[in-house]
């Protein structure tokens, strides 16, 4: 189950890349030279100080931002994964009010023209799963934000992606239901083989989930430290007090406070 | 002053929130629609007794009871129909053209940025021009028919439906741009899904001014020599000096605003219920 990064095709590669929103001078830099190779259906966290550019990051990768420099390539050509193969969470819901749970849940299929009776065989299992069942003909500001966060994970794995990002998408769920849904999600990549890159600012939830994490650093937001998580596969909720995860939990702790002393 | 500062911020003597429209309760509503109902009666009961006292001649100032009493024998002798229609159809017609047309046009700018750049300070000169003065122009170039009529209310109409149109679906919203190129969306899959059902809460508030310019553009185009409707026929009284007359068919366009109004607003909460819920 461990992904072993020399030998695992890459399937997404970050390399050199800055951004700045306005300005071209240092101070103005949001990225700076950021290096970053994802392999083929690894599990990748980001985890770093709001403001460090984690949002940023995942979006130059996703394609929803341009960088100022560097160069960001997907299945070795320069660019970055074809709508249809990708799935995106936002770090706001971003659903669209006019639209039912159901509607929204099946908008990439309607876009991608996809067959409709397989997504929405899809989007049954997905509510089932993700705890919605009987809101599907609701309006998303008739759910809590937990609930919205949620159809927006069912709206990105609808059509079964590559390629997954997602960006704090447990972020306004209460501990219970989060650690469900890193079960599910768990679960999901084991299935699917998906490569997903994870924004989150948890750091139990990173060690939980990821084959390795990028801890970031702010004021520029640049890579500080990137740590192998060589847990076996499938983890439980014993692994929380596993030794070997508290280790890793410490080591990313620790980077961390590095960043921050230097 | 110290004390009442005191006394009004001290912790143990909160101060109530006032009470909003949402705290009102049933009886309370009801008490209000009463006390509406009153003043009307009050008001109308002074103007009756003012116009019966002879202060003001009576030909100037008619009791309400006369009004009335002329509304209702207009309505048994179906004077009123004919010009009803005549005025309806008109402002129906040329609003329907008018939305037609703004939509259209509001979505054809909203695509080509760059002719609606050019265009735009055209639009902005002629939305601040009250176009119902353009109407007896318009009657000496297209007649006294009612075409004349429906081509006012249609250029009264046709600014605010095209603004708002405009304005709608220029909406950035940078989390729904995100989504569609996220899921690979066209042009026109953005504008299908995305761009076209979040402009409708200002379209509609476009069509809902422009409904009640609508009944306004008829009436004025009567009134500056379009033949038929509601508007000629207050004309004829005011002639005939027949002051109820004029009175009763006010009446009837106070309704008719009233109704269009009711109308658009229910149009409106339908479409656009999703948004009234989320702001
Ligand atoms: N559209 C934008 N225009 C200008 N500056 C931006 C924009 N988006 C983000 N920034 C800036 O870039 C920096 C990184 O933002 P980003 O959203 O990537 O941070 P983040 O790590 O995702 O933070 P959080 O954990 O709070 O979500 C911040 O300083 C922010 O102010
Ligand atoms: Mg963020």
């Amino acid at each position: 189950m461990k992904t072993n990064q020399d030998t695992a095709e890459p399937i997404l590669a970050v390399e050199n890349v800055s951004k700045s929103y306005s300005g071209t001078d240092e101070a103005s830099l949001v990225l700076r030279s950021v290096n970053l190779t994802v392999a083929k259906s690894e599990f990748i966290s980001i985890i770093g100080p709001s403001g460090c550019g984690k949002t940023t990051l995942m979006k130059i990768c996703a394609g929803l931002l341009s960088q100022t420099s560097g160069v960001v390539t997907f299945a070795g050509k320069a660019g970055t994964p074809p709508p249809r193969k990708m799935g995106v969470v936002f770090q706001s819901a971003a659903l669209l009010p006019w639209r039912t749970v159901m509607a929204n849940i099946l908008l990439p299929a309607t876009i991608q023209k996809a067959n409709m009776t397989k997504a929405k065989e899809r989007a049954r299992e997905l509510l089932d799963m993700l705890n919605l069942v009987g809101v599907e003909s609701k309006y998303p500001w008739e759910l809590s934000g937990g609930m919205q966060q949620r159809v927006s994970i069912a709206r990105s794995l609808v059509l079964e992606p590559e390629v997954l990002f997602m960006d704090e998408p447990f972020g306004a769920l209460d501990a219970m239901t989060r650690e469900k849904l890193n079960l599910d999600l768990q679960a999901i990549h084991a299935r699917t083989g998906a490569t997903i890159m994870f924004v989150t600012h948890n750091i139990a939830e990173a060690v939980f989930l990821s084959d390795r994490i990028v801890a970031m650093a702010a004021r520029p937001g640049r890579v500080a430290d990137v740590i192998d998580v060589t847990l076996d596969r499938p983890r439980t909720q014993d692994s929380y007090v596993d030794e070997d995860f508290r280790e890793i939990e410490t080591r990313v702790r620790n980077s961390f406070d590095r960043a921050a002393a230097s | 002053m110290t004390t009442d500062m005191n006394s009004v911020f001290n912790a143990e003597n909160p101060i109530a929130p006032p009470a909003g429209d949402r705290s009102q309760t049933r009886s309370t509503r009801l008490v209000n629609a009463g006390l509406s109902v009153l003043l009307l009666i009050v008001a109308l009961g002074a103007v009756e007794l003012v116009s019966r006292s002879g202060l003001v001649s009576i030909l100037l100032v008619p009791p309400p009871s006369a009004i009335f009493a002329t509304l209702v024998n207009g309505i048994a002798s179906g004077i009123y129909w004919e010009p009803l229609l005549n005025s309806l159809s008109a402002a129906f017609g040329g609003f329907l053209i008018a939305a037609v047309l703004g939509f259209a046009i509001g979505g054809l700018l909203a695509s080509l940025p760059r002719l609606e750049r050019i265009v735009f300070p055209y639009v902005v000169a002629f939305q601040s021009t009250p176009m119902i003065a353009i109407a007896p122009l318009i009657i000496i170039w297209v007649g006294f028919g009612i075409q004349s009529k429906i081509v006012v209310v249609m250029v009264v109409c046709f600014f605010p439906i095209l603004v708002n149109t405009l304005q709608g679906l220029r909406l950035r919203d940078r989390d729904r741009q995100e989504l569609a190129v996220a899921l690979g969306a066209n042009r026109w899959q953005v504008f299908r899904y995305i761009r076209l059902p979040g402009s409708m809460p200002y379209v509609f508030a476009g069509l809902h001014v422009s409904a009640i310019f609508a009944l306004i553009g008829a009436i004025v185009a009567e009134f500056v020599g379009a033949r038929g409707g509601l508007g000629t026929m207050m004309n004829e009284q005011r002639a005939l000096f027949n002051v109820p007359g004029v009175f009763a068919i006010l009446i009837i366009l106070m309704v008719l605003g009233l109704t269009v109004n009711l109308l658009m607003k229910a149009l409106e909460k339908r479409v656009t219920f999703w948004a009234r819920e989320k702001n």
